[in-house]
């Protein structure tokens, strides 16, 4: 909770030096942007780590195999560090980079994801012998 | 680890931007630019700490290898 207010702090002095920054030296303005981001995103790690422990205990209680929370887990990973890059792109003007490198996150998830449906084929074709069979 | 580093950044920042009006006014334009550069230089190195440890962070968090 108090990380919340910590949060907010780093934000708006970031924000402020940036500001003081952007008429003397704008190539800097970039550099206290990918500061506070990184900061940011570290804090926010703490609670994640928590929580991929929590949701890797719920899906051993419930006997799903943790390889689809693995696969989870890596997907978000690529949108975090994906939107991150990008973000900082579009601040620094560069609409066309941030683009590329969102349309990258989205083939790199979509290649993580093809071996689920493939599972998911599996399955369904399984069944459907089964059904044949009987 | 924390805020200081915005903070230093900022500090770096209005350094440079006196010591490159200071050697303009001088007619050291290209001492200027150096230090302008070297200002970039040192930030940058301030902030890759920084990126790799979200990296890092980022690795363990999420199982990405």
């Amino acid at each position: 909770m108090a990380s919340v207010f910590k949060v907010v702090g780093i934000a708006f002095a970031a924000v402020v030096a940036s500001l003081l920054l952007r008429t003397y030296r704008p190539e800097l303005t970039a550099q206290i942007a990918v500061a506070a981001g990184a900061l940011l995103l570290i804090l926010t790690m703490d609670e994640l780590r928590s929580m991929s422990a929590f949701l890797n205990a719920l899906f051993e209680r419930t006997g799903i195999e943790t390889a689809y929370l693995s696969v989870l887990l890596k997907i978000l990973g690529i949108a975090y560090l994906a939107q991150f890059a990008a973000d900082l792109c579009r601040d620094a003007g560069e609409g066309a980079v941030a683009g590329k490198v969102e349309f990258t996150g989205r083939v790199m998830i979509l290649a993580l994801c093809l071996p689920v449906l493939a599972s998911i084929f599996e399955l369904v074709g399984g069944i459907l012998a089964v059904h044949a069979a009987s | 680890m924390g805020i200081e580093i915005v903070f230093k950044i900022a500090g770096i920042g209005i350094l440079i931007a006196i010591i490159c009006q200071l050697l303009k006014q001088t007619g050291r334009d290209d001492m200027a630019m150096l230090a302008a550069l070297a200002g970039l230089a040192i930030t940058l190195m301030m902030i890759i700490d920084l990126i790799g440890t979200l990296f890092e962070n980022v690795k363990q968090v999420f199982q990405l290898y």
